[in-house]
């Protein structure tokens, strides 16, 4: 898929003005879908452009038009190979609201547990066996051999906690394929996504998860079949935790001004997560107050202050906008609704009246050069450009300043997030405490997934008591029946491993007349809008210093890479880089054509 | 670039995306509404937010000879294993 050729404009620039172009593409973990393009001066030491673009085309907006609404979450769970649960179950919570059907508690707990297991899985694999790769010895001693000799030197802090004596030794353990613990967090994903399917059947598109509940066998056997598991990893995550504190504190020491590295502006956009179904009814008019019972909070984190929880505000904020997209305008075209069920406006850019008119062209960074449309948040002033921050540092950052979340296994406090775990089989009871950082930068958002994988444990703990409760006292339902509206508008919110996730859907004559979920990495990943305003990758590259030590010829794009991975985008394999020098590395064309869905 | 008047992601007659997809499966919600209940099962409550409550007896686990309860009043909660 990648063409990597100098083009005589950017060969004239580059003698000029020394900029170099990099260029990583694809860089994905699907399709290659995802490319970013630099400029890097490496007079100054730092990236002086990005830009971030997609190559394919999906097209579920378009095709889920006329399907019978009870099969939304079914199609729309194979938008992704990675997070189709979290679209599956998105889609459930919108049929809920379209249906009016509320599942028995236990359903409901039921999908918790799932989605905590999919969130315990998905984030072990991606810090472990991928991201852990830009920290482990080989990678260091390649890009900073500097770095590397200080490690051996360093001792970890918390190496009574976590077994490694110095930071060197921590990065060995992440060595690909040989390191210690980069092989035991396999095993921890295989054992994660266990505990999935005892609970939605089948991973990664659930085969048990309805609107109006789940087809789960509720018996005490599989929820302490989970259990088991699920005290294993917590055993996992009380060393895990400490060993990446270690690690990540080391980068601020050992390169000093590393917070620069993929930061931007602290822009956050997290949609809550867990449903309590004390409170939850799935009603619209009700959303504001079930959506702040979540169990992960739902909120808006502008410069460090909480904007909002409130699910009617989010929802009504939300804006697509074009500007560099292969899409044209649907501007004049048919509003499906005007009015929310609470009588509230909505916008013509808001999903429930997007139309998705692909418009496919040749990509040109002066105009459009990416398949993903640029999704905003109207604060009433501007259209914010929020990012995700890879999903767990919003989630923690609107999960603490909210201070709405107290279950004893996690307490939000206004100011941090308390994990408390018990004893497990060789470790005494253990708390963690995530503190609202400064920045939101590379680290951070890496540091806030180990500890977002401690907060997911923690409510799984919760959730499964409160499951077996309900089994105890023979309360076995686990769905409810429904009859599918005629008419009808409605919105599924929740978050997908690495951020927001929203489904919008509009009902007509019993079928969907308009269906559009937004997933996390169009918040991301997205190019500059109509107003000029990059996304959060170009934002996060744009401007970032290079820390590595590798002259130009050998560069290897470390600190870039550290910071568009820290965002959770995709699997970097198939990754092919264009040196400044003007050498193809590899020429590949794909078969895959625009249209497919 | 000009459309393509035969491709399906465009096209809005009929072999378009608002013409297609219809369900060809049996739904388990028609299914109740003709046969009733499955047995075994009833209704007991609402709780929290307007959610139902049900319980099983035995007999929704098997057909074939349900066992009555070797314990008086202990739940009918489902063996593990599934059915």
């Amino acid at each position: 898929m990648t063409v990597a050729t100098e083009s005589p404009k950017t060969a004239t620039q580059e003698s000029k003005t020394s900029l170099v172009d990099m260029h990583w593409d694809p860089i994905t973990r699907i399709v290659g879908s995802l490319g970013i393009y630099t400029k890097i001066d490496f007079g100054q030491r730092k990236v002086a452009q990005c830009w971030s673009t997609s190559s394919i085309f999906r097209g579920y907006s378009v095709f889920m038009k006329g399907k019978d609404p009870r099969d939304a979450h079914f199609i729309t769970s194979r938008i992704c190979g990675i997070c189709g649960d979290n679209h599956c179950t998105c889609s459930v919570y919108a049929q809920n609201m379209a249906y009016g059907v509320q599942p028995p508690h236990l359903g409901e707990w039921i999908v918790n547990l799932g989605e905590a297991a999919e969130y315990m899985f998905d984030h072990n694999i991606f810090q472990e066996n991928l991201v852990g790769v830009d920290f482990c010895e080989k990678m260091v001693r390649e890009t900073n051999p500097g770095v590397w000799e200080k490690a051996v030197k360093t001792e970890a802090p918390h190496a009574a906690a976590h077994g490694y004596r110095t930071i060197g030794d921590i990065m060995k353990s992440l060595n690909p394929f040989e390191g210690e613990f980069y092989r035991e967090a396999l095993q921890m994903s295989r054992m994660t996504r266990e505990m999935f399917c005892l609970m939605e059947g089948r991973h990664v598109h659930p085969s048990t998860l309805y609107p109006g509940g789940v087809g789960t066998v509720a018996t005490i056997q599989v929820f302490t079949d989970y259990l088991t598991r699920l005290m294993r990893y917590v055993e996992f995550m009380k060393r895990v935790v400490p060993m990446h504190d270690d690690l990540f504190d080391f980068f601020y020491q050992a390169l000093p001004g590393y917070e620069q590295v993929g930061r931007r502006r602290i822009l956050l956009g997290c949609w809550g997560s867990f449903q309590d179904p004390e409170v939850c009814n799935f009603h619209y008019k009700d959303m504001t107050h079930w959506g702040r019972r979540m169990f992960v909070t739902p909120g808006i984190v502008v410069d460090g202050q909480l904007l909002t929880t409130d699910l009617v505000e989010i929802n009504l904020g939300i804006r697509i906008l074009l500007g560099s997209s292969f899409y044209e305008d649907w501007k004049g075209k048919e509003i499906f609704v005007k009015q929310d069920p609470l009588g509230n406006p909505v916008d013509e850019r808001h999903p429930w009246n997007q139309h998705t008119l692909p418009k496919p062209q040749k990509r040109d960074f002066d105009g459009n050069y990416s398949w993903v449309m640029s999704p905003r948040w109207w604060d009433g002033k501007d259209h914010l450009a929020l990012d995700t921050g890879g999903g767990p540092l919003a989630r923690l950052w609107a999960t603490a300043l909210a201070g709405l979340v107290d279950i004893g296994y996690v307490k939000a406090t206004g100011h941090s997030v308390e994990i408390n775990f018990p004893k497990t089989a060789m470790k005494p009871p253990v708390t963690f405490e995530w503190k609202v950082p400064q920045w939101s930068n590379t680290i951070e958002r890496n540091r806030a997934r180990t500890y977002f994988q401690a907060y997911a444990a923690a409510c799984a703990l919760h959730f499964i008591e409160q499951a077996l409760k309900e089994v105890r006292a023979g309360h076995t339902k686990t769905w409810e029946t429904f009859t599918v509206s005629k008419d009808a508008i409605s919105c599924g919110f929740t978050e997908a491993v690495r951020g927001v996730l929203s489904h919008h859907m509009v009902i007509r004559d019993g079928k969907i007349a308009n269906y559009h979920p937004y997933p996390p990495t169009p918040w991301n990943a997205n190019p500059r809008d109509v107003y000029g305003t990059p996304g959060p990758y170009e934002d996060a590259v744009q401007g970032c210093p290079i820390y590595e030590e590798n002259p130009r010829d050998k560069f290897k794009g470390i600190d870039v890479m550290r910071t568009v991975r820290s965002f959770d985008p995709c699997l970097p394999c198939g990754v092919h880089m264009y040196l400044g020098g003007g050498k193809v590395l590899e020429q590949r064309h794909s078969p895959i054509l625009p249209h497919n869905g | 670039m000009p459309r393509d008047p035969h491709d399906s992601v465009t096209r809005r007659e009929k072999g378009g995306p608002q013409n297609v997809g219809k369900s060809v499966s049996g739904r388990g919600e028609d299914v109740v509404k003709k046969k009733g209940k499955e047995p075994g099962r009833y209704e007991v409550a609402e709780k929290g937010a307007g959610r139902p409550v049900g319980k099983s007896t035995l007999r929704d686990q098997t057909g074939v000879n349900p066992h009555r309860l070797t314990t008086a009043g202990s739940t009918d909660a489902p063996r593990g294993g599934g059915r």
